[in-house]
């Protein structure tokens, strides 16, 4: 399992979920509104990620859950599960602490 | 003791009551359509919906396969129900810095109504959509109030001091010094309303808000006087607020007593209950059901609901006057509403109220 690049990448680095963000589901979508800037949303996976970082999973842990959670193999989520995250990245939502 | 007209259940039609219920504990009111609505129905029927602010309702109904619709009509209401809960978001969002900036000040305020019920008694917090932000403020603190929020640009929206405010974004916030105008918001001392504090977290930050006690009675209030004619959310709010682990049934009686809208908080409960058919084992149902109200509690529900529209502004003066528990606010109170300033002549002023007929539930503020 590789990170990629941005989060993750330095070993021990933990991705922190922002505290200051108003969330809330409409229908199955979770919707994000960061303190400052625009809102983002996310389906399915994406929304079990934003949560399970908000809870303090580490990145490995969310890879794991998400391939149980969708019964796939951890390769085969680990893409998604990074992508995720980046884009919580660019938008303030989480931060890497090394 | 009969519901209030309008207050039946006979009042909405069938499937918008389901689509109020969606998802409800305790209602066993099950009236979906087998198939999608046709072209004419539909409009119709979304335009009620519209209405009564139900989309994230109808949302969820759509979802869990209870309301059969189009792909087309599903995506509509999928995009009215992404909206109403975004606008859910950025008002917290200007909740809590209106919050931060009201603290600097030394503001003691409570929120109440969408968003408290929203996130305190709702499972799912998005299944209550809201278009405001309700703020419980000592009439003591108005001014600063008014001057934190126009040095954040907000402008009033009306001539009267505790008309609402209109945030740069368009966004409202809207002061209140009491659960509701007229003689039931009179007669609630405001110590009660700012006795505790109860935190709620929004987007990580701790906001005041008021009593469980008091958030449901103002459910009541809201759902029971007349004011708006959106009657299905509050009702539901009533709703959820008994269906709640958190709902104490004795505190909420004692707290209706001593406020004496005991009239209010059983002709809500009814109402809910007739509404989205509930068990009769209901928590406070089976007390609203025998509850005898005083001729007094009488006179003044009657008052928010009589017919001839002067006659309502003037008896909910007179009313509203003897229901203060202090005498000085109650002269207070009818001083400024025949002599208020900037508003002409004592005769001027009696003439105006006189007229004052198509805004019956501001009339008494």
């Amino acid at each position: 399992m590789t990170p990629t690049t941005g989060f993750g990448s330095e070993p021990g680095a933990v991705v922190v979920a922002a505290c200051d963000v108003h969330e809330r589901y409409s229908a199955s979508r979770l919707l994000l509104l960061p303190s400052r800037g625009d809102a983002v949303e996310l389906n399915g996976p994406a929304a079990l990620v934003w949560e399970l970082l908000r809870e303090g999973s580490t990145v490995e842990e969310v890879i794991r859950q998400v391939a149980e959670a969708y019964h796939e193999d951890p390769q085969v989520v680990t893409p998604l599960v990074h992508s995720t995250v980046e884009q919580l990245q660019d938008h303030g939502l989480v931060t890497t602490a090394a | 003791m009969t519901l209030p007209a309008g207050l039946s259940a006979s009042f909405c039609p069938p499937l918008l009551r389901s689509v109020a219920a969606q998802g409800l504990a305790g209602s066993s009111l099950v009236e979906w359509p087998g198939d999608p609505l046709d072209d004419a129905e539909w409009q119709s029927f979304t335009g009620l919906v519209a209405m009564h602010r139900l989309w994230s309702l109808l949302a969820d109904a759509t979802v869990t396969g209870n309301f059969p619709a189009t792909d087309a009509q599903s995506e509509e209401i999928f995009s009215y129900d992404k909206e109403a809960v975004l606008t859910c978001l950025y008002l917290d969002r200007i909740l809590v810095q209106t919050h931060e900036a009201m603290d600097a000040h030394g503001i003691d305020a409570r929120i109440y109504k969408g968003v408290s019920s929203a996130l305190t008694f709702y499972p799912e917090p998005g299944m209550r959509t809201y278009s405001d932000i309700d703020l419980m403020v000592r009439s003591d603190q108005l001014d600063d109030l008014t001057a934190v929020l126009t040095e954040r640009g907000a402008t009033r929206l009306g001539p009267n001091r505790w008309s609402a405010f209109q945030m740069t974004d368009g966004w409202e916030i809207d002061p209140q010094e009491s659960l509701r105008d007229g003689p039931f918001g009179a007669s609630i001392p405001t110590r009660d309303l700012f006795a505790t504090r109860p935190m709620l977290r929004v987007g990580g930050a701790d906001i005041p808000t008021l009593s469980d006690a008091a958030l449901i009675l103002a459910a009541c209030y809201h759902a029971i006087l007349p004011g708006d004619l959106r009657r299905l959310v509050p009702l539901r709010d009533v709703a959820e607020m008994l269906m709640s682990d958190r709902f104490e049934e004795d505190v909420v009686r004692e707290h209706a007593n001593r406020w004496q809208s005991s009239i209010v908080l059983a002709t809500a409960v009814r109402a809910a209950a007739d509404l989205f058919q509930m068990a009769p084992t209901t928590p406070l149902l089976p007390w609203a059901t025998a509850y005898v109200p005083s001729a007094r509690e009488q006179r003044w529900l009657g008052a928010y609901h009589d017919p001839n529209p002067r006659g309502h502004v003037l008896k909910q003066i007179l009313y509203t006057t003897l229901a203060y528990p202090s005498r000085r606010d109650g002269a207070r109170y009818a001083y400024g509403q025949l002599f208020h300033e900037g508003h002409g002549s004592p005769i001027t002023r009696v003439r105006r109220l006189w007229h004052r007929v198509d805004q019956p539930g501001r009339a008494a503020r």
